[in-house]
């Protein structure tokens, strides 16, 4: 039965491999295009606000060198645990495509995790690739192999909260013909409350203070400092973002069902 | 056909845009909601950053903040008039429904970026005059910079939409076109930033062969010193030159386009 089950699993990995890479140019230019445009465009910004000042000059703790590490880290984190999308879920929804996973001995979600699971495949070995790129050129350090792997763990983690975030607006087409406002509207504010487009620690104390008990900060800010090998609150990190992956896995759970309650299978 | 005859198109393309985006209430509160964020997103982390810096570009807060203003404003009229064309565009020669705009009796330019109006942005048009009011108060503009500013929208939001016009015919290359959206939309980012951050080889690219960076800068510049009234020529002969580009690659693209339906 788990070998049957493991066989199903594998197997629709690697067709949704395929069917990630069937259209290249476009995968670069959807996935990898938009992080490298946000990280040139702030390194040449950052670089710009620094040239202003004289040497060895600190902007809010950061010297120029610890800002444009942290931008780097930060388009690296975005490849590797922030890029996916759902915006197959609501189409399906739609489409009314989901009727066969109602029949099919094999779940929606499950389809939809296989999917989710070929895409951070393909988005560690980018990483990679983007990762040494970035260390040949000095832009980045080697923080050595302890750091690496106990970071690219917590990615991992970050990668299946954000998976159910989006798995969360994708379910919504239940309800709403365009999903995709949901989704950008999630990307604006993880972007802006998760410290990816300034550090967090631009903000005022008492937002800094209250967003530790959402899961935002622990997106970017916290996993760039365990890149650098600051693990200081590695576990509260790890257990709030477990915590609320449960949490929007419940809430898909009840969405489903209430979902498909009002479900019409639209074009049979 | 005459402009008479397009403008009363327009207004249908309006009316039933209308219907369609009342019709779909939850979608039209998110889409004025994405926006807010948005906006906020942005004022916020510049006022952020400007607690630790006094000068970007050479420009101060209420300078640097009426740039940005200017170029949300930008986004806002982008939003309403054109946006959603590019994904419907997508689509269309993806599926070959790209078909159907070209046998109707209109310029398929025409059809095709401004079949679209996004309404439900209309309502976030005071936030983005607010927005101009409040740094361009600051700023210390002139009353002639504020008689100015319709003006230099206007010739903005052609420029903007001429390139990006441009660019989205590189989808009847790709069919699967909405990389090519992603894409668009960081040339859009980068329009976001003045020209003056970027190394010399950067703003040659973006100033002469892909001027974005002109399309907000240079009518800043204007506003924030009238003096440089001259500099308006430069984005007038950057709309007629790519505007000739374009008509020129769209023909191009139309010869390669491949109907996927027939």
């Amino acid at each position: 039965m788990i070998k049957l089950m493991m066989a199903k699993w594998l197997q629709t990995i690697r067709t949704a491999l395929s069917k990630h890479l069937a259209y290249r140019a476009n995968f670069l230019l959807e996935v990898i295009g938009p992080v490298l445009a946000y990280l040139v465009l702030y390194y040449l910004v950052w670089n710009s606000i620094y040239d202003q000042y004289p040497a060895g000059h600190q902007i809010n703790g950061f010297s120029q060198q610890g800002m444009i590490q942290y931008q780097f880290w930060n388009a690296l984190i975005i490849i590797i645990s922030q890029s996916y999308f759902a915006y197959n879920i609501s189409e399906d929804i739609r489409l009314g495509k989901i009727s066969t996973y109602l029949i099919y001995p094999f779940p929606f979600w499950s389809f939809h995790t296989c999917s989710f699971l070929a895409f951070q495949f393909i988005q560690l070995i980018i990483g990679t690739f983007a990762y040494i790129i970035f260390y040949v050129f000095d832009f980045l350090p080697f923080p050595g192999w302890e750091t690496i792997l106990k970071s690219l763990f917590y990615s991992q983690i970050v990668g299946f909260f954000w998976f159910s975030l989006q798995y969360t607006t994708g379910l919504i087409g239940f309800w709403l013909e365009e999903t995709w406002i949901l989704r950008v509207i999630a990307q604006i504010v993880t972007r802006f409350l998760s410290g990816s487009l300034i550090p967090l620690t631009f903000f005022p104390e008492t937002i800094i203070a209250f967003l530790k008990f959402t899961p935002f900060p622990y997106l970017s800010f916290y996993q760039i400092q365990f890149f650098q090998g600051n693990f200081e609150g590695f576990g509260t990190a790890t257990l709030l973002l477990c915590f609320w992956s449960c949490i929007f896995w419940v809430i898909n759970h009840l969405i489903w069902n209430k979902g498909l309650r009002l479900y019409t299978a639209a074009g049979m | 056909m005459s402009l008479k005859k397009y403008w009363s198109v327009y207004k249908d393309f309006f009316s039933t845009s209308y219907s369609v985006t009342t019709s779909f209430r939850t979608s039209f509160v998110l889409i004025v909601l994405l926006d807010v964020f948005f906006y906020l997103s942005v004022i916020y982390s510049i006022e952020l950053m400007f607690n630790h810096i006094d000068f970007i570009a050479g420009w101060n807060k209420n300078q640097f903040l009426f740039f940005v203003s200017y170029v949300l404003a930008l986004d806002q009229f982008h939003m309403v008039f054109v946006s959603p064309n590019f994904w419907d565009l997508s689509e269309k020669i993806r599926t070959g429904n790209f078909d159907f705009t070209l046998v109707r009796p209109l310029h398929s330019l025409f059809n095709s970026f401004f079949r679209q109006v996004r309404v439900s942005s209309f309502v976030n048009f005071p936030m983005v005059v607010y927005f101009l009011y409040q740094y361009g108060t600051g700023a210390q503009l002139s009353l002639i910079s504020w008689l100015l500013l319709p003006f230099m929208l206007v010739l903005s939001f052609t420029l903007l939409v001429i390139l990006e016009f441009i660019i989205s015919c590189l989808m009847f290359w790709t069919t699967e076109g909405n990389g090519i959206n992603f894409l668009r939309m960081q040339l859009q980012t980068l329009a976001r930033w003045p020209e003056y951050l970027f190394n010399p080889a950067i703003r040659l690219t973006f100033t002469l062969f892909l001027p974005f960076l002109v399309i907000g800068t240079t009518p800043v510049e204007i506003l924030i010193n009238p003096d440089k009234w001259y500099l308006v020529f430069r984005i007038l002969s950057l709309i007629i030159l790519f505007w000739f580009i374009l008509l020129w690659l769209w023909n191009k693209a139309l010869i390669k386009y491949n109907s996927a339906s027939s």
